[in-house]
């Protein structure tokens, strides 16, 4: 069986490698046959793919313990989801499940265009299998997934297996590496077509339309991706935290953010045919940073809790991510005439510019939080001196920058596009401004004297009122045409602008998350001892441990306490936080007890016993607002997927095309 | 799914030692005890162990988990190990506090339920008697030979009085303050000194003792911070230092900006292109060609919205004739 799995990857990388050639020669020979060839080769790499992911997927569920993957990540008592689960638990299998989801990806398109952009399509192949290749490659020569534990070493035993990390057993991990993965992987369909637009230097925006959907299918992938990962570390972790400014946390961030600006900048060029090398840049950037943040996780590059130790596979990394850049900016230089805006920037005040602010404010996060990462490490190379980069310099360098884009996200929507005039803005800002002034004046009264928190939470309100006024302008207006009900004129009056509208429940989510971000300004936390039936004060609670038990099943042992939540000495709930002891791999995790609301979570994390066993040690968290980020999430879950929903209207956009410019670009192609 | 050859290999217990590397450690005391103790827990013995090698237990753990300190932890960092470490604090005096700092305080209790009563013994729990916990119990001395076994236990009571505190009570509201300056090296996790949630982390909890005993001794938190980055360097430093390369580190982000902003101003001035500047008019006017747009627009079905700023828009557009 490992045979027949390793043997299918060394083919998928030979003919992913045939693939990339042929269609490229293909295109430039004029053999049509040759690009055939590669479409079909790519149907194939994808069914070895399938194939030797099943096979792993079957080591892994039937427990076929000679293997070093099957043996290291899994054991026989875990249960069948967690064994499915260990297919990206270690190094080997994520990289084989990058390739099969590429590999999958790249099936989708060629099928999905077999008859469309046939220009372009061999070198959205070539791009694509030049990927595969890479990683192909890694899996059948340096880290294979089918690797037989300690050939001709005398061992016959193979034995149970080490299990998943028990901090892994969690739903949110299962699903969290292949989301931010579909949405890693998926960006280099963007990319792709990016790409070979450019190189085969194809006029407009064809490549921009085809991949626009991908592209926010992608970022929301990825959206959730780094989400679900901030829940897990939320309920699992036990720390009273959701974000440490891990370096591997920053990898997932890095794509998310330049992929969020460039979601936003091609707007301009679907509409303007304005900032095209800016959206090449930009779509180059969010796929290398993709890379980047695999070699982070995958290579040990930087110490972190997610980094896997020491790797071989950093060299390949390394030069697979340099080799990349210098190709894209070579490819980038040499067709810069090529990239020339066909639209001029009218005003300072326009929706043009409020877009380049966008994009200005969300790089240099993404630089800020790519600087902190590397830093150390160039640091070191050069001084040889050591130097910690931790959560206090993201917070500080990252919360003004992320104030000022929540105050763009509020007023860049409203703004016209060519031109605003003052009066216009006067009048669409006067509500909103008055909201958020009345909002830090009501908070400043009620006590909360934090400079940033009450920033933030006015920057809220004045950005959830434009948003709420949008609505309600455009709803009332249906209204007082079609005579419907207000709901279901803003209803009507999504659907029949789904992107716009979408897109302004995106900005509500994300304005909500920033709610819940906030609310880490007033965290409280405490450490405490209970004996049974003792009661400590933590915020306006009182905590009552109950009772305390033992247990045990197949795969793990664990204690549980029991602790009352009492306020004014009535309970109104109780928290079972444990301590969980795996066997297999001799690991210990927690599970944390949670008590969710709206205006504030109360988090008990079980740390164990006093030595004299009279005590049990708990770690309190207060933790308010934290709720409105998973609110948030759904509703930016939400957005995405009406910007998704085709809008009842086929619009037409008022493009601003200049004509001179336009047939130069004609005289050149031809 | 496996050829029948193959499943003779499968059956018998595996210890996952053998996969990771070296455990057998002929030299030094102790070490017997640790193979003979393949879970990797109850080695707090040999921490114990007056000859001070606390590092058997290091090569005994491959796994790094398993001390009893770890029982402690919900996320498993910091064994106990790593109290022997070289970096000065640590080393047998905080093995041997009993107050939770290092396992190895369990030996001093006769009764042998040093470490377990985390999970495997809880004496108040109600209901079911305690499981046997076979990982976590508590492996007594009998591989040591009997004197190394008493110096063990005078040695750790005559030290126990040192700390007779929760290693939480360092965690003063002073030690807090100028621990948020210090960063937290357990590679578990970004945090501070002052604010490292991991209850007995192995780098913060002595860190704290530390900054506390500094306190004690007067100094003011400039001068702890001093005193820890010179003999650690920079790197002790939750946040670069604002001078040298930590202030390149600082100000690079802001450059950054800067940069962004005067290449869009480049931009802006190469690429403006006023539009022709529209007459002024009165909000009456404006107001009734906002009305009328809105009725024509509703009536072809297209809602108000069709473009994305369609009123103002058109109402520039529209306003010119006048």
């Amino acid at each position: 069986m490992e045979n027949l799995g390793a043997l299918s990857i060394l083919l998928a990388f030979c003919l992913s490698v045939f693939a990339a050639v042929a269609a490229v020669a293909g295109k430039y020979t004029q053999r049509p046959f040759l690009v055939l060839s590669a479409e079909r080769a790519v149907y194939a790499i994808w069914a070895l793919l399938t194939l030797a992911s099943g096979l792993l997927i079957n080591a892994l569920m039937t427990g076929d313990f000679r293997l070093a993957y099957v043996a290291a990540h899994s054991d026989r008592a875990m249960a069948p989801v967690y064994k499915f689960a260990a297919w990206w638990g270690g190094q080997e299998g994520s990289l084989l499940l990058w390739s099969w989801l590429l590999a999958t990806y790249s099936a989708v398109i060629v099928f999905t265009n077999r008859r469309k952009f046939r220009n372009m399509m061999p070198l959205v192949i070539g791009v694509m299998m030049v990927v595969l290749a890479f990683f192909t490659c890694l899996i059948t020569f340096v880290v294979s997934p089918f690797q037989v534990l300690m050939v001709g070493k005398g061992i016959v035993d193979a034995g149970d297996g080490q299990g998943l990390n028990p901090l892994l057993q969690w739903w949110t991990m299962v699903i969290h590496p292949p989301m931010l993965y579909l949405g890693y992987v998926g960006f280099t369909v963007p990319f792709a077509f990016a790409m070979a637009s450019l190189v085969s230097r194809q006029p407009g925006e064809a490549w921009i339309h085809t991949t626009r959907r991908w592209a926010i299918v992608t970022w929301l992938f990825q959206t959730c991706g780094v989400t679900l990962g901030m829940g897990w570390a939320y309920t699992v972790l036990g720390w009273g935290g959701y974000w440490g400014w891990d370096p591997v946390e920053n990898a997932s961030l890095l794509p998310w953010i330049t992929a969020t600006a460039f979601l936003h900048s091609v707007m301009m060029q679907e509409k303007k045919g304005m900032m095209k090398v800016w959206n090449m840049v930009l779509v180059s950037a969010t796929f290398l940073l993709s890379i980047l943040g695999t070699t982070l996780t995958r290579t040990g590059l930087v110490s972190s809790v997610h980094a896997f130790a020491q790797s071989p596979i950093k060299p390949y990394f390394t030069t697979f991510l340099f080799a990349a850049l210098a190709l894209v900016t070579y490819a980038i230089l040499v067709n810069l005439p090529y990239l020339k805006s066909e639209a001029r920037l009218e005003s300072v005040i326009s929706r043009e510019s409020s877009f380049l602010f966008n994009n200005l404010i969300l790089l240099a996060s993404c630089f800020a939080v790519l600087w902190g990462t590397l830093f150390p490490v160039i640091m070191e190379a050069l001084t040889k001196e050591k130097e910690t980069i931790d959560a206090p310099y993201y917070n500080r360098v990252n919360v003004p920058i992320a104030l000022f884009l929540l105050f763009l996200t509020g007023v860049g929507p409203l703004i016209a596009w060519r031109k605003s005039s003052l009066d216009s803005l006067r009048r669409a800002f006067w509500i909103p401004s008055l909201v958020g002034v009345c909002t830090v004046v009501a908070l400043l009264i009620a006590g909360i004297t934090h400079v940033a928190a009450l920033t933030s939470f006015g920057l809220c309100a004045f950005v959830l009122s434009t948003i709420a006024l949008e609505f309600w302008k455009g709803s009332r207006a249906i209204q007082a045409k079609e005579k419907i009900a207000l709901p279901h004129a803003a209803f009507e009056l999504t659907w029949r602008n789904t992107r716009r509208y979408g897109g302004y429940l995106v900005h509500m989510g994300i304005v909500l998350m920033f709610i819940g971000f906030t609310g880490s300004a007033f965290n409280q936390r405490d450490t405490v001892n209970l004996g049974i039936n003792q009661i400590a004060r933590f915020g306006n609670y009182d905590l009552k441990l109950t009772n305390v038990t033992d247990g045990q099943t197949d795969e793990y042992e664990y204690t549980q306490a029991f602790v009352d939540v009492m306020q004014n000495g009535q309970v109104i709930d109780q928290l079972e936080p444990e301590i969980r002891h795996y066997k297999a791999s001799d690991q210990q995790s927690s599970l944390v007890g949670i008590r969710r609301r709206l205006n504030e979570d109360m988090q008990i994390n079980f740390s164990g016993v006093l030595q004299d066993g009279s005590k049990a040690t708990f770690q309190l968290y207060l933790l308010p607002l934290v709720s409105w980020i998973w609110v948030g999430f759904a509703v930016v879950l939400g957005g995405t997927l009406v910007c998704l929903i085709p809008s009842k209207v086929r619009l037409q956009y008022a493009r601003t095309e200049v004509v001179g410019v336009a047939s130069a670009l004609q005289k050149v192609q031809s | 799914m496996l050829p029948a050859h193959f499943k003779k290999f499968s059956p018998k217990k595996f210890s996952p030692k053998r996969m990771s590397t070296p455990v057998a450690q002929p030299s030094g005391c102790g070490s017997a005890a640790d193979v003979a103790q393949p879970s990797g827990y109850g080695s707090a013995a040999e921490v114990a162990q007056p000859s001070g090698c606390g590092s058997a237990a290091d090569v005994a753990q491959p796994s790094g988990y398993g001390s009893a300190a770890d029982v402690a932890q919900p996320s498993g960092y910091g064994r106990a190990a790593d109290v022997a470490q070289p970096s000065g604090y640590g080393s047998a005096a905080d093995v041997a506090q009993p107050s939770g700092y290092g396992s190895a305080a369990d030996v001093a209790q006769p009764s042998g339920c040093g470490s377990a009563p985390a999970v495997g013994q809880t004496p108040w729990s109600a209901g079911n008697p305690p499981v046997a916990h076979s990982a976590l119990r508590f492996r007594p001395l009998r591989h040591i030979r009997t004197w190394n076994k008493t110096l063990a236990v005078a040695f750790l009571l005559s030290l126990s009085f040192l700390v007779a505190q929760d290693p939480t009570s360092f965690m003063t509201a002073d030690v807090a303050r100028a621990g948020t300056r210090l960063a937290c090296r357990c590679e578990g996790c970004r945090n501070t000194v002052g604010d490292c949630p991991m209850l007995h982390c192995h780098f913060a909890d002595p860190m704290r003792r530390r900054i506390h005993d500094m306190q004690k001794a007067g100094m003011s938190d400039d001068e702890i911070v001093r005193d820890i980055v010179r003999e650690e360097g920079v790197v002790a430093l939750s946040s670069p230092p604002t001078s040298g390369w930590g202030l390149f580190t600082w100000v690079m982000p802001f450059f950054a900006i800067g940069i962004g902003l005067w290449v869009y101003t480049l931009w802006v001035r190469r690429n403006r292109q006023p539009a022709a500047e529209a007459h002024p008019v009165d909000s009456a006017v404006l107001d009734r060609f906002r009305d009328q747009i809105e009725a024509e627009t509703e009536d072809r079905g297209a809602g108000t919205s069709a473009l994305a700023p369609p009123i103002r828009g058109h109402k520039e557009k529209n306003k010119r004739p006048n």
